[in-house]
C-alpha cells in the first residue's frame, strides 16, 4: 500500500449513523444483503470521512496521530489495513 | 493502541447483530418504518383496509416526503417500506424512491405490480430495492381479477413479477387468505414455487381504516386457515421453530409487547405518524411537529400502558401463535382490551396442530 497515494470513496455508497454505529451501505449494483453492509469503528469512520481523493494516505495518518493517542507506526499500519479492506470490498478507488 | 482493524466488517456477525438489536430497543431507535405514500389505488380489492380515497391534494408532496425521509434517517431508521394504497400510482414515486435509496435505507416496496412499467423496472435495476413484495390473490386471472376488481390485473402483475425476476430484483409474493381464494391457495403456492420466489399468506382480514366492517365477512373459518397453513411441512416447521424459540419468554407488563412505537413507526399519506399501521390511538403530525420530538413525546405514554386487568391474553401460552395485537383488537372490536375471537381461535388451532403433530397425533 503506497502511503503517498490518494484514495476516494466510491459513489453509490451511503454512510449512516445508527444507534452509535457507523455503516456503509451500497446503493447501486445488486440487491443488498446484510453481508453487504459494513460497519466501521470510530477510527474507520475517521479515515472514511477523509478519503476524499485530495488527501494522501500519509496525510490521513498524520491526522490520526493528532486525533488519537497512537504511535506513528501503528497508525500507518492500521490505516493501510483499513484502506485495503475498503479496496477489497470496492468501497473506495485508488486515484492514479 | 487502536483496537483491531476490523473497521469494515460484513454484518454476517450474529453477535454484532444481536447487540445492535438490543441497543436499538434500549435507545428506542425507530429502526423500521413504513411510509404510505398514498391510499389511492388503481385496483379495488375486496378485502382492502385502506379504501378511503384521500384526494391527492391531501397527500404529502414529494418534497414533504423527502423531508420526512431526512427526518427518519436522522433518527436512525434503516429499514424503510414504501407502501400504499398503490405507491406506484404517484407520478413522483421514482423520485421519492431514488431519494430514499440514495439516503442509505434498505428500501422495500409493497405493490400490486400492475403499474411497474419499463421505467420502474429500470429504476429497480439501477437502484435495487431490498425487496419488492407483490400481492397475488389467485393463480389464475379468474380468481385474482375477481378479488382485485379490475380485469387484466392478473396478467399485468404476472408480467411485472417476471420482468423483475429476469433482471435479478429480489421479489416475494404474498396473499390474503379469504373465502374468494382459499381453494386456489395451493395453486398460488405452486406458481410461486415455479417462479422460484418466496410466498406468504395471511388469514387476518380487518375492518377498513374508516371502520367499515365489510371485509371481515371474507374471512375463512379458522380451521380451514390453519389446515392450509400446516399443509406445507416447511411452514409448519417454521411455526414450530418460532414457538420453540420464544416459548416461555417473559410476558411484559405493557399492553404492547411488540416493536410498535418502540422501534417501528408508520406514516400515513397525510403525514400522520403512528406507532405502526395497526395502532391508531397515538399519533403526531409531521406538519406540526418534528419527527424526533413526536417520536419522543407522542409515543412515550403509549408504550407505558399496562395490560388491563381481565385481559384474557395475559399469561396465555398461545399468545405467540395468534398474532396478539391490541391495535388489531381495537380495529375489530373498538377496544384494545377485547381480543379478536377469530385470531384467538386460530392461535389455539395452531397450537393444537403443532402439539399433536409433535406427539404423533
Amino acid at each position: 500500500m503506497k502511503r503517498e497515494a490518494r484514495y476516494r470513496r466510491k459513489e453509490g455508497i451511503a454512510g449512516r449513523e445508527i444507534a452509535g454505529e457507523s455503516f456503509l451501505i451500497p446503493v447501486c449494483g445488486t440487491p443488498v444483503d446484510m453481508n453487504d453492509i459494513f460497519v466501521m469503528n470510530p477510527l474507520g469512520d475517521f479515515i472514511w470521512r477523509r478519503l476524499d481523493g485530495e488527501r494522501t494516505l500519509d496525510a490521513i495518518v498524520d491526522e490520526i496521530i493528532a486525533e488519537f493517542d497512537v504511535a506513528s507506526e501503528q497508525a500507518g499500519a492500521d490505516a493501510s489495513d483499513f484502506v485495503e479492506q475498503l479496496l477489497r470490498n470496492s468501497l473506495v478507488e485508488a486515484l492514479p | 493502541m487502536i483496537p483491531g482493524c476490523e473497521q469494515a466488517t460484513g454484518m454476517d456477525d450474529d453477535r454484532f447483530w444481536r447487540d445492535l438489536s438490543r441497543r436499538v430497543i434500549d435507545r428506542r431507535v425507530p429502526f423500521t418504518g413504513s411510509l404510505a405514500l398514498t391510499h389511492r389505488c388503481n385496483l379495488a380489492c375486496a378485502h382492502c383496509y385502506a379504501r378511503e380515497e384521500a384526494a391527492p391534494s391531501c397527500e404529502l408532496t414529494g418534497g414533504q416526503w423527502r423531508q420526512a425521509i431526512d427526518a427518519v434517517r436522522e433518527a436512525g431508521c434503516l429499514y424503510l417500506l414504501l407502501t400504499g394504497g398503490e405507491p406506484l400510482l404517484r407520478s413522483d414515486f421514482p423520485g421519492i424512491y431514488r431519494y430514499a435509496k440514495e439516503s442509505g435505507f434498505l428500501v422495500t416496496v409493497f405493490t400490486n405490480g400492475t403499474l411497474a412499467n419499463a421505467g420502474i423496472i429500470d429504476l429497480f435495476r439501477e437502484l435495487p430495492p431490498y425487496l419488492v413484495e407483490i400481492s397475488l390473490y389467485g393463480a389464475s386471472a379468474a380468481v385474482h381479477d375477481r378479488i382485485a376488481g379490475v380485469p387484466g390485473s392478473f396478467q399485468k402483475t404476472r408480467q411485472a413479477i417476471e420482468a423483475l425476476l429476469a433482471q435479478g430484483t429480489r421479489v416475494r409474493l404474498k396473499s390474503v387468505l379469504m373465502t374468494l381464494n382459499n381453494d386456489d391457495l395451493p395453486a398460488i403456492e405452486d406458481l410461486a414455487r415455479s417462479l422460484g420466489v418466496k410466498f406468504r399468506f395471511d388469514p387476518e382480514i380487518f375492518p377498513t381504516l374508516s371502520g367499515d366492517n365489510g371485509p371481515v365477512a371474507l374471512r375463512v373459518p379458522p380451521g380451514r386457515a390453519v389446515d392450509l397453513e400446516m399443509a406445507d411441512p416447511a411452514r409448519e416447521s417454521e411455526w414450530r421453530e418460532f414457538l420453540d424459540q420464544f416459548r416461555g419468554s417473559r410476558d411484559g407488563d405493557g399492553l404492547y409487547n411488540c416493536g410498535s412505537g418502540l422501534n417501528t413507526f408508520h406514516v400515513d399519506p397525510q403525514g400522520w405518524v403512528y406507532p405502526c399501521l395497526m395502532v391508531r390511538n397515538a399519533r403526531f403530525s409531521l406538519l406540526t411537529s418534528s419527527f424526533r420530538e413526536g417520536w419522543q413525546q407522542a409515543f412515550n405514554d403509549f408504550r407505558k400502558v399496562a395490560v388491563p386487568d381481565g385481559l384474557p391474553c395475559r399469561g396465555c401460552d398461545k399468545k405467540l401463535l395468534c398474532g396478539y395485537c391490541p391495535g388489531f383488537f381495537a380495529m375489530e372490536n373498538g377496544s384494545e382490551s377485547i381480543p379478536s375471537a377469530y385470531m384467538c381461535r386460530i392461535g389455539h388451532l395452531r397450537f393444537e396442530k403443532l402439539y399433536s403433530s409433535a406427539h404423533g397425533g
